[in-house]
């Protein structure tokens, strides 16, 4: 009978290495949770343009109501200070 | 590789659940291959738990002209376990066990402890030319399929893989095959 070349045997040894028995299962699992995460950071993305949109609405409002006070007081700032 | 790509598609049309046909087609070389790469056996399954994880997250960029899918993940197991490598200190043993004398394979010495010699001598080679002949010898991948997984001409790869073998076979002094 041959002697077994150790090398062979070696290799044949570490060919062996594979996953354990549920390697699938934490992989899927591991997989849900991001899934799971990343569907959440999704649906949270459409509530922030609402309150975007309404933050940019009153700030123009705002401008616009500066704007205004100016046009109405700039005339008699304009007066005091020709006297 | 076609019944790979309709589970492919599958996936990217949303049935995360068709991923699993993937993992449980290549868990097993792809862990043979970060088992053979990583010497910690607790960081193992972590590294292959991320590769597939990362194949998950960039299928849509697989591109079945390039290579089979397999080539792709392994690809993807190969560069975890090299920016794993990057990470950690540099390890001191980058020298081969010494052998005392030359001893025949067919010497007292126990099998256990040839075994163990030639896993340090296997950790202790170049990460490249580890890769290599982990693809070549241990898998029995194709020398062009593992130049696509490293990025390097085939002559490369069997140089690496040449003289991998060499350096472990010369633990034995065995005579080299000539290959």
């Amino acid at each position: 009978m041959p002697h077994p070349d150790p090398y062979e045997s070696w290799k044949t040894r570490r060919a062996g290495l594979g996953p354990p028995a549920d390697f699938a299962d934490r992989v899927m699992a591991g997989l849900c949770r991001q899934h799971e995460k990343q569907r959440q950071d999704a649906a949270r993305r459409p509530r922030l343009l609402p309150r975007l949109a309404r933050l940019a609405v009153c700030s123009l409002a705002c401008a616009a109501c500066l704007f205004r006070i100016l046009q109405l007081v700039a005339p008699f700032l304009v007066t005091r200070a020709t006297l | 590789m076609s019944d790979d790509l309709d589970v492919i598609q599958r996936v990217l049309d949303g049935d995360l659940e068709a991923f699993r046909l993937l993992v449980e087609r290549y868990q097993g070389p792809l862990c043979c291959l970060i088992g053979n790469l990583i010497p910690n056996a607790h960081d193992r399954e972590d590294m292959a738990q991320e590769a597939f994880l990362a194949a998950y997250q960039h299928l849509a960029s697989y591109d079945a002209r390039h290579g089979a899918f397999s080539t792709w993940l392994l690809t993807i197991a190969r560069n975890k376990c090299l920016n794993a490598r990057k990470k950690q200190r540099p390890v001191v043993l980058d020298e081969l066990p010494e052998t005392a004398e030359p001893r025949p394979p067919d010497a007292e010495l126990v099998e256990a402890e040839w075994f163990q010699r030639l896993d340090q001598a296997l950790a202790a080679l170049p990460f490249e030319q580890r890769t290599a002949f982990v693809l070549a010898e241990i898998q029995g991948r194709p020398h062009e399929e593992i130049g696509r997984i490293e990025g390097v001409p085939v002559g490369t790869v069997k140089s690496r893989v040449s003289r991998a073998r060499e350096k472990l076979r010369a633990l034995l002094h065995h005579p080299a095959e000539q290959s």
